[in-house]
């Protein structure tokens, strides 16, 4: 047993000639949030409907909660939330109704469970208003109730933001972060909206044409996509010296000749600029360098926007 | 299954068609009263009883209207999910596919029953409301029982020939192959009545059992239930080896 929620081994769905995945091997650690980025048509959604078994994989493994999934499906099930692309309802219903359905055939006949799902994404209001009339938003938040309700383990989110105010998105954000740090939920989110990913996951997945490129810490990212300000100075010994004693930054490397480059607490370089002056440092130059989440993950799918 | 029963019921609240069920029930027995009611105004043309009603009415809604409106609600049942692409939503909650299905065509089967004595309560109330002005034979409790229970078995066999337009829903996820489909029987049935070969055509020879117990030319029941079973069989049998093999979302 591994502390992997989920773990696929070459999984691999073909449509006729064309891979939709592709021998993807996909690591969730336990009690995290994981990002799935890629362009359209990467495989997100596929993946996604593979481990939920809405869609059977032509090869490959799927182990979810340490075990191979297709053993024991149906307790799977009862231990994952989910909501993959739109959300869909029936229409002619309203949302507690569609909840209610939900719930029951989930086996919850407890009377609070729909109020408390509807009461966490702020639909308490709207209980009453058939499915039909809801906006893109308000679709968006039920389907996220659905996903809720039933307290999972393991969330599986495909673009859950999509169509949200963006209050509605922070409330969310703020939502799936409390229940992965103070509930241990692990959450596998797809969104096309890379600064969401930034603020949310732990780790990233980057797929492209069916197949995962690379699969890493958010913090092993920006190691990697390391942004960093540079200074060029009159005397980078004293400038260094200030660095350490008043900011107490030491992620930093002196260069060849009158350079200085700080990689933590960039936010504070025009202190750091204000100290260096009333120090009597000379300060010719000020630049900040470095990838964004967004250009990295370019660089390796190459092409425009992903999404 | 019960809770699977009971949210495919809930799924029709204030759908559009239970309304369809309910006023396609009412169309048959509404045109033979009003017929009736012509009848007796007319000096010449003679006022039907109670049985001559309930035997057309079976022929009716047997033969050409029942496999229209159910046909049409077995499309609704089954094709919804693909329109308003609900599978993803349930089928993440642990449900079987086959207890799916099965409680669809249970409900299906409730729905068929519901169509078949709503058409005898209609037609036993407007023939209880033209008897206040001119006399109906045989309008009596036993009659009205009678023609119950004969309408209840023809719920169950009008079912049985239901199934395969459900399978072809599911088969084609749109409603046009089940709705032509259902054209094609309805001509059937108008060509092979009377005909020798119709004993071959189960949409007619649920009619025929319905109404006599027997088959056309008074062949034994046993065999024309069999072939009913078949289909019966055949098109659940297909729809669920369709849909457990079907990719969905």
């Amino acid at each position: 047993m591994n502390s992997y929620v989920i773990e696929t081994v070459d999984l691999t769905k073909k449509y006729q000639d064309q891979f939709a995945v592709k021998q993807l091997n996909l690591h969730v650690p336990k009690g995290q949030i994981y990002g799935l980025l890629g362009r359209n048509g990467a495989g997100k959604t596929t993946t996604m409907k593979l481990l939920l078994g809405l869609v059977r994989p032509t090869g490959g493994k799927i182990h979810l909660f340490g075990e191979e999934h297709s053993r024991f499906p149906k307790q799977d099930y009862n231990r994952i939330g989910s909501m993959i692309e739109a959300p869909a309802f029936y229409e002619n219903l309203t949302a507690r109704e569609n909840l209610q359905i939900l719930a029951r055939l989930r086996g919850q006949h407890r009377k609070d469970t729909v109020e408390r799902a509807l009461s966490v994404v702020g639909l308490q209001q709207e209980e009453k208003k058939q499915f039909r009339r809801f906006s893109v938003g308000m679709r968006q938040r039920l389907g996220l109730a659905a996903a809720l309700m039933h307290e999972p383990e393991l969330l599986i989110l495909d673009e859950p933001m999509n169509g949200l105010d963006p209050i509605g998105i922070q409330d969310i954000r703020a939502y799936l972060l409390e229940l992965c740090r103070n509930r241990g939920t692990t959450i596998l989110i797809s969104s096309h909206v890379l600064s969401e990913i930034e603020q949310l996951a732990d780790r990233i997945g980057i797929m492209h044409k069916g197949s995962l490129l690379e699969e890493t810490g958010l913090q092993e990212l920006n190691q990697k996509s390391r942004r960093y300000v540079e200074f060029e100075v009159s005397d980078v010994n004293r400038a260094a010296l200030l660095l350490e004693r008043e900011f107490q930054i030491s992620d930093y490397t002196v260069l060849e000749g009158r350079g200085l480059r700080i990689y933590e607490k960039l936010e504070q370089r025009a202190k750091v600029n204000q100290c260096f002056v009333a120090a009597g440092i000379v300060v010719d130059h000020i630049s900040i360098y470095g990838e964004k989440l967004e250009a990295y993950v370019k660089s390796l799918i190459g092409g425009g926007g992903i999404g | 299954m019960a809770d699977l029963i009971f949210c495919e019921w809930l799924k029709l609240k204030r759908s559009k068609i239970i309304v369809i069920e309910l006023l396609g029930a009412m169309i048959v027995p509404l045109l033979l009263t009003i017929q009736n009611i012509r009848n007796a105004c007319s000096e010449t043309e003679p006022i039907h009883d109670i049985a001559w009603l309930y035997e057309d009415e079976l022929m009716f809604v047997m033969l050409m209207f029942g496999p229209l409106v159910m046909t049409v609600v077995t499309v609704f049942l089954f094709h919804r999910e693909y329109t308003e692409k609900t599978l993803k939503t349930l089928f993440t909650v642990p449900i079987g596919r086959i207890s799916f299905l099965a409680a669809k065509y249970i409900l299906l089967l409730f729905l068929t029953m519901g169509f078949l004595l709503l058409s005898w309560l209609y037609l036993l109330f407007f023939s209880i409301l033209c008897s206040l002005f001119f006399e109906i034979g045989q309008l009596t409790v036993m009659s009205a029982i009678y023609f119950f229970l004969k309408m209840f078995k023809a719920g169950a066999l009008l079912f049985a020939v239901l199934t395969p337009f459900g399978y072809l829903t599911l088969k084609s996820k749109g409603m046009m192959a089940p709705l032509l489909a259902l054209g094609f029987v309805i001509l059937l049935n108008v060509v092979m009545s009377g005909a020798p070969g119709g004993i071959w055509d189960p949409w007619l020879l649920v009619y025929w059992l319905a109404t006599t117990g027997r088959l056309p030319g008074g062949g034994p029941a046993f065999a024309g239930i069999l072939l009913i079973l078949a289909v019966c069989f055949l098109g659940i049998g297909a729809s669920m080896v369709r849909f457990y093999r079907e990719d969905l979302g």
